[in-house]
């Protein structure tokens, strides 16, 4: 048992990178599901340890291989990077019971396996991205996760998805160029790829000029992986031509994967809230973020596609969470963190609804949905709940994290931040309201009359996500006080 | 050990309530507040559960003998309001009564002030389902006005916790007091919800709306609460005497005047509500014994008078005074019922009304508050007049019209047994009361003095009444409406804005056609920038896309470089 | 004033007559009250309760000054049933 404990952080990555190989070996579609299965689950528990192991004795370094750092790999995992595994793997778990369903339904059994595969690859790139404490390692684990991600979305019912695929290829190599650019920047200046060693070594030399370059590489190179506006373009079509599986897994995880990048970059490496603010980098991520919260949110009400929809407001989400890192302080890093946190549970959820409607109905075009409130409730029903928790209705785990996020501007003095929020709100309550008025408002049309409830294999899943998303609404000791506890962490840069 | 708060039982049950049916929807309704008072029972005094929000600890559970003693009565006259509403057949107020109710037990254990705040939002939103579900325009009006005032005594609450939170950095919910602006605004979140004079025209306004059931629900929790959260947070506000006193005087002058029988009870419980405002000024254990202790009995009572009033209303169609009468043949048990719940409000030794407010009475005398005591003393007098005479009287011995009708349910009479029997029950032996107490206590009830002097004062009373009515002076029950506080906002206020309304539409019109047009461009334009086809939802030429990284590298490059 | 004075109750008194049966018990046992109260108790609430008749006195003149002021009240209050509507 000890032993399993000293290897938890290498068994994270491992755990599903040896699960993809043996799908792509077998290639029987069920059995690679189970395999999927039980990899992400076990993945799960295992970030679950992590997590306890780091609330109990503080940072986990595993070496890889048994070389020491700097010249080896190190495998670091502290408060902050615990959170998004457990984010990411949690997500995992809970989505993968209902690609069966949807994923058998529509491919053969070769097919399937090469999907799991690509899954699982997505999910070691993701889990290994998080964990590592190697910037190289960053860059090898951000590519295995999105070339297997463009596979994903490649496989898209929409013959669509194949140009989204390839514009989502052009723009993560992009991205992942101007980071691996950066890394390289900072390795000519300091000669180590160690961001514990570049922590400790970048204060003294963060002025000079290759350094600030190597800043704005990788501010760019990790905003096009976060879409951050205006680099969000690839983000819409990949979302909504992708299988309903896919967007929900990278809309819940990958995403949020590029924010922690960016905050481990930002605080942990360049020097904590102190550096950040020095920077001009604030005020352009706020108004970056801003215009997101309002262009992505107007641009989601006018979409006829819901999946787009939900896309573009993914994107501006990701405003409200480069909001409240522009603060930089430890109320707003906690809102954006929560709000990480929250988005993935919800985000998730919904996409998971849509694909079940998808399952139904064939299209998730809005006008086709008129009525279907009454042939499917519980799809709906939970449609309508977390719908109210992006909005941020009290009560939901969308209140909370906005809540936070206001109370970090308000801590700036800026009041007329919190306005902008919640009219950024009403936006979102507006095209959920939308959806709304015409699935329960309308007379059903023919098809939808002759629709069933989903199945439940698909409506479980996306129930946990629901009372996770209530849940979470009153007992905030998990989500906002671990987020409390990394924002710590990170104002202070502690690594 | 269940660790949670058993108001949630009662929540959640209630989802279930709508799909089910007939007699397991009783027993489904029945086993859940009984459910409910074996947990709290079974659970130790103390904070039993907590949640951290907000950086808060927030109390849920915060169970000893004050916050037992209103839960037990909340369940009970659940369990009893469950029996009497069994012939419901619409899918609202059963589910509606249960989160009612689970609500107020919630908000009786809630040890701090925005859980309160929360429970007492789910409160008032439960609550007025009781009032829609009567379907008529005038129950719809007078819902909305009751709403309106519910939820600003919500939002009260809710400005005063967050001062109080401003203040002193906690949000416990222990002893307030009014020297806070905080403290202030609670006090009148309060005010609002206990009908202190002036703020009480919301409920006899709506109560008298309501449903058959859903006055009798209506009566038992949200004055109730208010009376335990001001035992809570204001024990010993001297303002509060003289706030009582008003309110336990003049509700009698409209109840003998007013016709509709369960706007006469309206007023009455506003009155004895004053009993117990009055004690809780005291503030001295005796005093706050007094004041749970009437609660209690109160609940009680009330309820029944109630449900005989609404079984007279549901079998004729009416609770006009003016046009009832003469019920006694032809639904004998509901009459019996009736006079059982009048005397134990009028107080009569050996009924309920009588162990609990003579508590009262001898503390107010005991702490040497003469005038107030004088005042308590003619409201109790008043109290037989309206209710404990009139009511059964013109329902039931006026030989007016003489409706021939059925009597009650037999789901009705039973409730009415039930209640009636614990009216006696507590009136012959108080010390089961006396137990549930919150401070200890050795008050006898009984002495030959208190008896007499009771009676006397009963008697005479009633014989003042007899006389009265002989002569022709007693007020005659019209078909009519009386004016209270509430013409303020329904006649001037309501024309007020109506007027508002008024200027403003035309002052639209004057401007209409060119804002419009420039709204609609306005839209047109964000159609064109952010429709489907608008350039900043285009997303397929990936060669912008590529510029953007470009224009931002610059500038990012610029940025950090200057 | 647009006052619709409905349907007053016609002839309260010749109901009474039923009640008189019960009248002269009633009576009889406020009298013996009073002379058990007289002769044997005394009350000590407060410090005026024990004057002679007190409560008998105060339930009796209580009441009919309360109805006799909440007629004259009434004259100010008093509006047609369908004031509010409309």
């Amino acid at each position: 048992m000890s032993f399993m404990q000293e290897h938890l952080p290498a068994l994270q990555v491992v755990l599903p990178l040896v699960a993809a190989s043996l799908c792509a070996l077998f290639r029987v579609g069920y059995l690679s599901w189970l395999i999927t299965l039980s990899s992400s689950i076990l993945s799960f528990l295992v970030a679950v340890f992590l997590l306890l192991r780091v609330l109990e004795q503080g940072i986990i370094s595993y070496e890889i291989g048994g070389w020491s750092p700097p010249f080896g790999i190190e495998y670091r995992v502290d408060l902050i990077n615990a959170f998004v595994l457990l984010i990411v793997s949690c997500v995992s778990a809970v989505i993968v019971p209902y690609t069966q369903k949807s994923i058998s339904a529509r491919f053969g059994s070769t097919e399937q396996s090469w999907f799991y595969c690509m899954y699982l690859l997505v999910l070691t790139g993701l889990l290994g991205v998080t964990i590592t404490g190697d910037a190289f390692n960053i860059f090898v684990f951000l590519e295995i996760s999105s070339l297997a991600s463009y596979a994903l979305i490649a496989m898209g019912r929409d013959r669509r998805g194949l140009t989204a695929a390839y514009q989502y290829l052009i723009m993560g190599t992009i991205g992942a160029t101007f980071i691996v650019i950066g890394i390289g920047l900072l390795w000519a200046m300091t000669g180590t790829l160690n961001l514990y060693d570049l922590a400790s070594r970048l204060p003294e030399i963060k002025s000079s000029r290759p350094v600030l370059a190597a800043l704005a590489f990788l501010t760019v190179g990790v905003s096009l992986k976060l879409a951050l506006f205006p680099l969000h373009l690839w983000l819409p079509n990949a979302y909504a031509y992708g299988p309903s599986v896919a967007s929900a897994f990278l809309a819940g995880t990958a995403t949020k994967v590029s924010i922690y990048l960016l905050l481990r970059f930002f605080f942990t490496i360049f020097g904590g809230a102190t550096f950040f603010t020095e920077t001009p980098l604030p005020e352009i991520l706020k108004i970056l973020a801003l215009i997101a919260m309002f262009a992505a949110s107007i641009v989601a009400i006018f979409q006829s596609n819901i999946k787009r929809m939900l896309a573009y407001s993914s994107v501006a989400q990701i405003g409200f969470i480069i909001l409240g890192i522009s603060y930089a302080t430890e109320t707003s890093l906690t809102g954006a963190m929560t709000h990480m946190f929250n988005h993935a549970i919800m985000k998730a959820g919904l996409f998971l609804l849509l694909g079940a409607i998808m399952f139904r109905l064939g299209s998730v075009k809005i006008e086709e949905l008129s009525g279907i409130g009454r042939k499917m409730p519980l799809t709906m029903a939970g449609f309508v709940i977390l719908g109210l928790s992006l909005i941020g209705a009290p009560g939901t785990a969308g209140f909370i994290s906005k809540w936070y996020l206001g109370l970090g501007a308000l801590e700036q003095g800026e009041w007329w931040i919190l306005v902008l929020i919640v009219s950024a709100s009403l936006l979102t309550m507006i095209y959920i309201g939308r959806v709304v008025e015409v699935a329960y408002f309308r007379e059903p049309t023919d098809e939808v009359v002759q629709l069933k409830e989903a199945p439940l294999e698909m409506l479980w899943p996306a129930y946990l996500l629901i009372a996770a998303a209530i849940y979470f609404g009153f007992d905030t000791s998990f989500s906002a006080d671990l987020a409390r506890q990394a924002a710590v962490l990170l104002v202070n840069a502690v690594y | 050990m269940i660790e949670f708060p058993p108001g949630l039982i009662l929540i959640f049950g209630a989802i279930l309530v709508p799909i089910l049916k007939g007699y397991v929807r009783l027993v489904w309704t029945l086993i859940l507040p009984l459910f409910a008072f074996l947990v709290i029972l079974s659970l130790p005094n103390g904070n039993l559960f907590s949640l951290n929000a907000f950086g808060q600890e927030l109390q849920l559970m915060r169970v000893d003998q004050l916050s037992r003693l209103f839960s037990y009565v909340f369940l009970l006259a659940s369990f009893i309001g469950g029996i009497y509403s069994f012939h419901l057949r619409d899918s609202i107020e059963a589910p509606a009564s249960l989160i009612y109710g689970g609500a107020s037990v919630g908000a009786v254990f809630c040890g701090d002030l925005l859980s309160l705040f929360v429970f007492w939002e789910i409160t008032a939103i439960a609550s007025v389902f009781l009032i829609l579900a009567r379907k008529t325009a005038r129950a719809r009006s007078s819902a909305i006005r009751y709403l309106i005032i519910q939820i600003g005594s919500g939002m009260l609450l809710f400005a005063g916790l967050t001062i109080r939170w401003h203040q002193t950095g906690n949000i416990d919910f222990g002893h307030i007091g009014l020297d806070s602006p905080g403290g202030l605004l609670i006090f009148l979140a309060f005010g609002i919800k206990c009908a202190f004079p002036l703020l009480h025209s919301w409920l006899v306004d709506a109560y008298p709306e309501a449903t058959v059931t859903g006055t009798v629900i209506l009566s038992i929790f949200t004055t109730k609460l208010a009376i335990y959260v001001l035992a809570r947070g204001f024990a010993g506000t001297e303002e509060l005497i003289w706030i009582g006193a008003i309110m336990a005087s003049f509700p009698i002058f409209y109840a003998i005047l007013e016709n509709d029988l369960r706007r006469v009870l309206s007023y009455s419980l506003i009155n004895q509500l004053g009993f117990m405002v009055v004690a809780i000024g005291i503030g001295t254990e005796m005093a706050l014994n007094g004041a749970a202790a009437h609660a209690f009995t109160h609940i009680i009572y009330k309820a029944l008078l109630l449900m005989s009033v609404g079984a007279l209303l549901y079998r004729t169609g009416t609770s006009l005074g003016s046009q009832l009468g003469g019920l006694f043949k032809s639904m004998p048990l509901t009459a019996g019922f009736c006079m059982i719940g009048a005397a134990s409000i009028s107080a009569f030794p050996f009924f309920s009304g009588f162990v609990s407010k003579a508590i009262i009475l001898s503390a107010v005398a005991h702490e040497g508050y003469f005038v107030t005591w004088l005042v308590l003393l003619f409201a109790s007098a008043g109290t037989l007049h309206y209710v404990g005479i009139k009511i059964p009287y013109f329902a039931f011995f006026s030989s007016q019209p003489g409706i021939k009708v059925k009597e009650a349910p037999i789901n009705m009479l039973i409730a009415m047994a039930l209640a009636a029997a614990l009216c006696i029950f507590i009136g012959v032996y108080p010390s089961l009361l006396y137990d549930l107490l919150p401070y200890p206590i050795n008050y006898v009830p009984y002495t030959a003095s208190h008896i007499l002097s009771q009676s006397l004062l009963l008697l005479f009373s009633a014989s003042a009444f007899i006389i009265l009515l002989r002569k022709g002076i007693y007020p005659k029950q019209l078909n009519s409406t009386h004016l209270d506080v509430d013409w303020f906002y329904r006649k001037p206020g309501r024309d007020l804005i109506r007027y508002i309304f008024i200027m403003t539409s035309s002052f639209y019109n004057h401007l209409g056609s060119n804002l419009i047009d420039r709204f609609e461009r306005f839209v047109y334009q964000l159609y064109r920038h952010h429709g489907p086809h608008g350039v900043l939802a285009r997303t397929w030429p990936t060669g912008s896309m590529v510029l953007w990284v470009a224009v931002l590298l610059v500038a990012y490059l610029l940025f950090y470089f200057i | 004033m647009n006052y619709n004075s409905g349907k007053p109750i016609s002839g309260l008194r010749s109901q009474i007559p039923k009640f008189v049966n019960f009248q002269n018990i009633f009576y009889f046992f406020c009298v013996l009250l009073l002379v058990i109260d007289f002769s044997f108790i005394t009350h000590h609430e407060t410090s005026f309760d024990s004057i002679p008749f007190f409560y008998a006195a105060f339930g009796f003149f209580g009441s009919v000054i309360f109805v006799i002021l909440a007629v004259k009240i009434r004259k100010l209050l008093l509006r047609a049933e369908d004031y509010f509507d409309d």
